[in-house]
């Protein structure tokens, strides 16, 4: 007869604790996509940098007629919006699928809704973070050495990161119950490239304008960018302190959202 | 054996009751449902072989995701034994058309439940098993589906469980290839494993399973020795 010792314990098949080593799947999942990726065209990991350096080109080509500005200070003003832009966009639009894109893997095997909201997070944010070396060399190129303000930079790009997780992760929540929202949030991307101080500078909007523009985060932060690298000044601590800790807030509403709709997802995608 | 210890359980499903939304929606309250399993209860004990029948749409498959812990019962519990690994052998689980067979085999290895280090040991055997020449090299997306089955049936083959859940993964590939399969699987299982299978197959039922759960319009209509059960099923459908 079983003694007490080897009376089995019984735990539910959708106990959190047996999945807890799931963020290790992270790392490896984004390596293969991004693997995956490269494998999938002639250009490979050069699509990296040729889509940025295309998309600076078009802008440059496009807004240096309309702003009548152009000229190497231009140039440095695109790329470093560009860049930054990119980021936030390339994250958007591949995250807000995350989960609803991804039944071949849900209906197979158990995985944390979260592990693949951070795959796609972490895929793209090293195609962001392999871009940067380039920007810095070609802001130097362009004559913006670099200064003691450099160093608030890991801020500027720590509060973007906070900000894209927040949004990629609550648009990944709510796409599986809404499909639609991507084709909205395409539309919407679109129309706030040109209210983010891509392509113009916002201090030259006039300045009962300005309050309204700041309230997009992504203006700040870009600005944030600007001004530690080209504009040798600090970015604004205070703004980009309130948008760190409102999208820190948005970021915990959204993972409990996925969290809570975790076995639901598997249901309806 | 006679007088054995009664076994104990791997894993009791207790009243379970699980529905589809036919909407997508935030709220499970007001929403029209379409009940795929309604108060199905039966226990799995350590080291026995269950087979679930059932026609198509039965809730079969449904309920081979919720002893995996994939879904989760909306009414009802579905109970481990703790320390015992189950696992749902998916075939292809994480494959990517523009990977190499060996990078899938990681992907998927990884997804199954493998570490990293087993995945490397094993992959040799695995890519032996898979059999498919030099396109094991190269990107899935020029595999027939046949090679792709085979590439899915050697790294869920690999997959370490203590309790394996099967969904047909023995109609593989080509004949000769499914003959081989369905050996490996029957050693496999015979290897003092718990196993809960979902099959259509006479022969491969009769050979392994003790009991047979029969699923139909989402209850059990009955579980019992797999001879009895059978035939009902083959009367009763």
């Amino acid at each position: 007869m079983s003694t007490p010792a080897e009376t089995p314990v019984y735990v539910s098949a959708s106990d959190p604790q047996k999945y807890r080593d799931q963020y290790k799947l992270i790392y490896p999942m984004a390596s293969a996509e991004l693997k995956a990726e490269c494998g999938h065209t002639l250009g490979g990991m050069f699509w990296w940098f040729i889509d940025p350096l295309l998309s600076i080109l078009v802008f440059y080509i496009a807004f240096s007629y309309i702003l009548q500005s152009g000229g190497k200070e231009f140039i440095a003003f695109l790329c470093v919006g560009t860049l930054t832009w990119r980021w936030f966009q390339c994250s958007v639009l591949r995250g807000c699928g995350a989960i609803l894109d991804a039944p071949h893997i849900l209906h197979k095997i158990y995985i944390h809704k979260a592990v693949l909201v951070g795959v796609s997070l972490l895929a793209d944010s090293f195609k962001f973070l392999v871009t940067l070396i380039p920007l810095f060399l070609l802001v130097i190129l362009l004559g913006y050495p670099p200064s003691p303000f450099w160093i608030a930079l890991p801020l500027v790009i720590l509060t973007q990161a906070v900000l894209t997780i927040a949004v990629v992760a609550l648009s990944a929540a709510i796409t599986p119950f809404m499909p639609d929202l991507r084709n909205l949030l395409q539309h919407f991307l679109q129309l706030l490239i040109f209210v983010s101080g891509v392509f113009f500078d916002i201090t030259l909007i006039t300045p009962r304008l300005k309050p309204l523009v700041m309230l997009n985060p992504l203006t700040g932060i870009i600005q944030g960018y600007r001004d530690c690298l080209l504009y040798q000044t600090w970015p604004n601590f205070h703004y980009l302190g309130i948008v760190f800790a409102l999208s820190l807030m948005v970021m915990g509403v959204a993972f409990a959202l996925i969290n809570h709709y975790d076995r639901e997802y598997a249901k309806i995608c | 054996m006679l007088n054995a210890p009664s076994p104990s359980l791997a894993i009791q499903v207790k009243n379970v009751a699980l529905s589809y939304p036919k909407k997508r929606s935030f709220h499970s309250k007001g929403v029209e449902k379409f009940w795929a399993l309604k108060e199905i209860s039966f226990d799995i004990p350590e080291g026995t072989i269950l087979g679930i029948v059932g026609e198509n749409g039965a809730g079969k498959s449904t309920l081979l995701s919720l002893l995996a812990g994939i879904l989760k019962p909306d009414q009802g519990s579905v109970l481990h034994q703790k320390g015992l690994r189950t696992t749902l052998l998916s075939l292809q689980a994480g494959f990517s058309p523009h990977l190499t067979g060996r990078d899938n085999i990681r992907i998927s290895g990884l997804l199954l439940g493998m570490s990293k280090t087993q995945v490397e040991e094993r992959m040799e055997a695995m890519v032996s098993l898979a059999d498919i020449g030099p396109f094991i090299d190269q990107p899935l997306r020029t595999y027939s589906t046949g090679m792709k089955a085979r590439l899915g049936f050697a790294t869920a083959y690999h997959t370490d469980a203590d309790v394996m859940l099967l969904d047909e993964v023995f109609a593989v590939g080509d004949l000769d290839f499914s003959n081989k399969a369905q050996a490996l699987m029957e050693k496999k299982i015979n290897d003092d494993k718990t196993v809960v299978m979902v099959s259509h197959g006479e022969y491969l039922l009769k050979q392994l399973c003790e009991n047979l759960v029969w699923i139909k319009d989402g209850v059990i209509a009955a579980h019992g020795p797999t001879q009895d059960v059978w035939e009902a099923y083959q009367h009763g459908k």
